[in-house]
């Protein structure tokens, strides 16, 4: 073959293709018609008209939109905070363990193995009213007179599902975490010592600032992660209940399935493109901030 | 070093190829053009109406030369077969009639409605037919958007033997069937004699005002001497189950909910019923768990023993007189063995409630809940065919006395009742036939399920205290109300 | 003042590490326990009160009909399908793509290569609806090649940026000097960087076959006969209308998680190594 012929950028652009397919194809083109299609009413009932803005519009005024975006928020946020009070705290251990700490970092990650959706079985299981593990535990010791319907009441039914997530997130997040702290030198510990420095001021003012990049990294990840996936609230509640637990993508799955509206639903999905971007341009805001 | 290049590029289009054989394994073929159906004479070798209505059912003419080179057909199915004996039973039978074997997927009601829209919506061909678990409110929908195969048994013979509150359902504007009654499920009112008695309840409550006084006591009762998790009466409201109860309060005061095409749940007899479901849970006569139960889950707390009263399917008088699926029922609330009224355990049943006493009995009505059956529209002619046969089959009297015996089931034909041998072997037969005389049927125009949602979600928030109810009524009903503009 | 510096010194003991440590691995594998001890229950025993934490009629009979009497073997085996093909066709795509773009460039090339970070930010879901309509155009529904194609736009952007980060750190004098030595540009690639850099492809072939295992919501939406579905889809077949099966749930739950756990304990310092180079680096 005579590829020696062929010049250095040519051959890139040749051997990139598969790339540059990719991105035209599968994301290029659904883009475009997500965006289109958000325009439009499209409920195969009816004959497609153009809409204009007319589906943002409505979504904006609609109460459930709301309600739902309000849910997103107050999971991604939850779940992204129980993560880090998680994983902080682990990761710190496990820097400071010598021995055996590859096969606690293995058991560590563990609940990463976990598809979403059967961490939602798994959980919704032990937080069952009837039979959940959790109930005679709180119970056992205490914490509740009788058996709490956690997934029956909105606010433990959100409560619920923020843990099935970040439980399956927290090993993602130490990782990262664990090796901002690693990179940090010894040496800068010590001499805080020397000055008298408690583990409160070395953490804020040695470990936090150096390990920004990779903690804020795993931050963003899994608060984007958390805002867009939402198997593990398929599975424990299905939105509910009385919407409790409703957010922007089950919203999303209703009006594709269950109502049939595809501009409207389109128009969700935008909405939760947008804020995703959003969120990842504050992270990255503070990431390059010095 | 080419050689290791063009290993790379083999082995990537060996995958690609494989990725391609993959890809086609999902499609069938397309089979001939020629439209299969019309090979099917249904009024031959006798009239469709005595095909169906007879002790057997008989094969249409032309259905071999119709369904030539069906093998198998496949269908997603409302749960599991496991609770479908007679389903099970008629599908051996379609099978010996016709060679054809009958495959289903048993699909959870909670995904049911969008596992069958998605079928629809991209006109996959692979699943022949489907259940849906809410006809009331998913047909107009379905048949409107001109998803389901229209069913050229229902002629109008066929129609006049059955329910003429049904019917209408399943037929569109241009007069033709698209689906039949897969199950239908009448409610009766369940109670437990002694636990009435032992908490002070003189008579058997008649009126949904008796009912809610016994409730409370039976529940003072039980929460002193059972314990904190036995209930006055449970009841779903979770998912369009709530319907079934919201929409009794209002038959039962001879109110409708449909009015202009449109449904209203802010009448007056509609604020009489919301208000006492969603009373029921604020006043801790029904637990707030109700929130999270689907039709299975409340009627599996009465068969544990778990509440006193409760409206269930007819179904569950098989539940409840079997002594391995409800032990509880067999003893009284003393933990006595018990015979009860018809020696199968400590449980009784009538006719639903009417509103109160100023109602005539006319009005001791509930809903019917009924799955209903089609076939899709965008399968292959010989298949659909052959879906239609089974459909067929299906609502004969053969097949729903099946029903009826082995599960519990109202049988779809009427006539079934008639029968005398059906009559010796099905329990409680006087309040079940009288609840099926009296029950209504109103079908929900499309948008129902949106509305729904809207209904149970505003529910749910005036059953914890959230909002005051009538409040919560009037937005909701706005709300729908704008769905329905 | 002194209780902030009695925390600090309670914090800093060598035995708090250990402690912090015990919690945190309960509350992580504690539910997987769970999970695996419901799994070897009767399922009177699973939904028995109070539970028993240790079965005390121990049986494998839901992993007999998990295995034996469901659909779960199909299931796994179509998980491993989609699983493996994605990871050969995005590993194999991802090495020549990201060697193009960071040792190749042309213009626009870096372009591409932001293209594809600023992919992963667009949530997948919203890519759903579209995704459903193309595939229903081209008459993918229900086929295998619907959740391949999906679950390829999913991993692709992700295993290109990973690799990335290992392709930047290998020195080009290495290159150079093999193809000096008369290589081709390509021969360069097989020859000399892959090997240096196998951990990193490790790493991104064992995300990509993790995250298309994981996938749930595309199959579910793709696909309707059952002989196609992966496991967690199939997991659904327990969750019946009139009970719930928890224990051959459990069952196929931990048949779930196997392969996972697998890689993690095999492969855990492939895995580690490659998310942080290719995440602590941004």
């Amino acid at each position: 073959m005579k590829m020696q012929s062929i010049s250095d950028s040519k051959f890139g652009m040749l051997l990139s293709l598969p790339g540059l397919i990719l991105l035209v194809l599968w994301v290029g083109i659904p883009l475009i018609i997500l965006i289109g299609v958000s325009f439009l009413k499209f409920d195969v009932l009816q004959p497609i008209q153009f809409l204009g803005f007319d589906n943002y519009i409505y979504l904006f005024k609609d109460r459930v939109f709301r309600d739902s975006l309000f849910n997103t928020l107050t999971f991604f946020a939850g779940s992204t905070l129980l993560t880090f009070i998680l994983a902080y705290p682990t990761a710190w251990s496990l820097s400071r363990i010598r021995k055996g700490s590859t096969t606690l970092r293995t058991f560590v990650m563990f609940p990463w193995a976990v598809p979403l959706i059967v961490s939602g079985f798994i959980w919704g299981w032990m937080f069952n009213a009837a039979y959940g593990v959790l109930n005679h535990v709180f119970v056992s010791i205490g914490l509740f007179e009788s058996n709490v319907n956690f997934i029956g009441q909105s606010n433990t039914a959100m409560l619920a599902v923020i843990i099935a997530d970040a439980w399956t997130r927290v090993p993602f997040m130490t990782i990262l975490t664990l090796a901002g702290l690693e990179a940090i030198s010894g040496t800068l510990y010590e001499s805080a010592d020397i000055d008298g420095a408690d583990i409160f001021q070395k953490t804020r003012y040695i470990t936090l600032p150096l390990a920004k990049g990779p903690i804020l990294t795993g931050l963003l990840i899994t608060s984007v992660f958390s805002f867009r996936t939402i198997d593990a609230i398929f599975s424990l509640t299905k939105g509910g209940p009385a919407r409790g637990t409703y957010v922007l993508g089950m919203l999303n799955l209703d009006y594709i399935y269950n109502y049939i509206e595809f501009g409207r639903a389109a128009a969700v999905s935008v909405y939760l493109a947008l804020i995703c971007l959003l969120i990842a341009a504050v992270y990255i805001y503070f990431l390059l901030k010095e | 070093m080419t050689k290791r290049l063009s290993i790379v590029f083999l082995a990537l289009v060996v995958m690609l190829a494989f990725t391609m054989g993959l890809a086609a394994e999902g499609q069938k073929e397309a089979q001939d053009e020629q439209n299969a159906i019309d090979l099917i004479n249904w009024d031959a070798p006798k009239p469709a109406v005595e095909r169906l209505t007879g002790d057997k059912y008989v094969l249409p003419e032309g259905w071999d030369a119709a369904t030539e080179g069906v093998d198998e057909i496949f269908y997603f199915n409302s749960g599991g077969m496991g609770g479908d004996p007679a389903t099970a039973r008629n599908i051996e039978l379609f099978e010996e009639m016709t060679g054809i074997t009958v495959k289903w997927a048993e699909v959870s009601s909670e995904i049911l409605f969008q596992k069958t829209l998605n079928v629809l919506v991209s006109k996959d061909k692979s699943v022949h037919g489907m259940s849906l678990d809410s006809g009331p409110y998913q047909l107009e929908q379905i048949i409107g958007a001109g998803w389901a195969e229209p069913m050229p048994f229902w002629t109008d013979e066929v129609k006049a033997a059955y329910p003429d509150s049904i019917v209408p359902t399943l037929t569109g504007d241009d007069g033709k069937g698209y689906a039949t009654v897969d199950t239908m499920r009448a409610y009766v009112f369940y109670y437990r004699p002694s636990w009435l008695e032992a908490a002070g309840v003189e008579k058997v409550p008649e009126t949904w005002m008796e009912v809610r006084e016994a409730a409370k006591k039976c529940n003072d009762w039980a929460k002193e001497n059972l314990g904190q998790d036995y209930y006055g009466i449970v009841f779903p409201a979770k998912s369009y189950n709530l319907l079934h109860m919201l929409q009794p309060g209002i038959y039962s005061q001879g109110a409708r909910v449909i009015q202009d095409g449109a449904p209203n749940y802010n009448t007056p007899e509609g604020r009489n019923s919301w208000e006492y479901w969603t009373g029921l849970v604020r006043d801790g006569i029904a637990p707030e768990a109700v929130l999270g139960w689907t039709w299975n889950d409340y009627q599996n707390v009465f068969s544990r023993g778990k509440s006193a009263m409760m409206l269930g399917f007819t179904t569950w008088v098989n539940v409840c007189a079997d002594p391995e699926k409800a032990p509880a029922m067999q003893e009284d609330v003393f933990g006595e063995p018990a015979e009860g009224p018809i020696g199968k355990g400590d449980w009784a049943v009538i006719q639903p409630p009417k509103w109160d006493a100023s109602e005539p009995d006319s009005n001791r009505s509930a809903f019917i809940d009924f799955d209903a059956f089609m076939v899709n529209p965008f399968a292959d002619p010989a298949q659909k065919a052959a879906m239609l046969l089974f459909s067929e089959f299906r609502m004969s009297k053969q097949a729903m006395a099946n029903e009826l015996i082995l599960e519990g089931n109202e049988a779809f034909y009427p006539g079934t009742y008639k029968d005398p041998k059906v009559q010796e072997q099905i329990m409680w037969a006087e309040p079940r036939s009288k609840s099926v005389a009296t029950t209504v049927m109103e079908s929900f125009p499309p948008g129902a399920m949106k509305a729904n949602d809207v209904l149970i979600e505003y529910f749910g928030r005036a059953a914890i205290g959230e909002i005051d109810p009538l409040e919560a009524l009037e937005k909701a009903q706005s709300e729908i109300d704008g769905i329905y503009q | 003042m002194f209780v902030r510096r009695g925390l600090s010194n309670i914090l800093e003991h060598k035995v708090t590490p250990y402690v912090i440590m015990a919690v945190v691995l309960i509350l992580l594998l504690g539910p997987i326990y769970w999970t695996l001890v419901t799994s070897l229950k009767t399922l009177p025993e699973a939904i028995q009160w109070p539970p028993t934490y240790i079965p005390e009629n121990f049986t494998l009979e839901a992993y007999q009909e998990v295995l034996g009497r469901s659909p779960v073997p199909k299931f796994l085996l179509n998980s491993i399908i989609y699983a493996l093909v994605t990871t050969t066709i995005v590993t194999t795509a991802a090495v020549f793509t990201t060697y193009a773009l960071t040792r190749y460039k042309y213009r626009g090339s870096n372009m591409v290569l932001l293209s594809f970070l600023f992919i992963r930010l667009i949530p997948p879901i919203s890519l759903l609806l579209p995704f459903y309509l193309i595939l229903r155009q081209l008459g993918l529904i229900n086929t295998r090649a619907s959740v391949v194609i999906y679950t390829i736009y999913l991993t692709y952007p992700l295993a290109v940026w990973m690799l990335k980060s290992f392709f930047d750190q290998f020195p080009q004098d290495l290159i150079d000097a093999a193809l000096i030595d008369g290589a081709s540009r390509l021969g360069a690639l097989f020859r000399v960087v892959l090997p240096v850099i196998a951990n990193g492809i490790a790493a991104v072939a064992i995300i990509a076959f993790l995250w298309t295992w994981i996938e749930f919501l595309a199959p579910f939406l793709f696909l309707n006969t059952e002989n196609l579905k992966p496991i967690t889809v199939g997991l659904y077949y327990f969750v019946g209308d009139e009970t719930t099966y928890w224990n051959s749930l459990t069952a196929g739950a931990i048949l779930a998680i196997i392969p996972g756990i697998a890689f993690f304990m095999f492969a855990q310092r492939y895995i580690i190594s490659g998310l942080t180079a290719g995440f602590g680096k941004e």
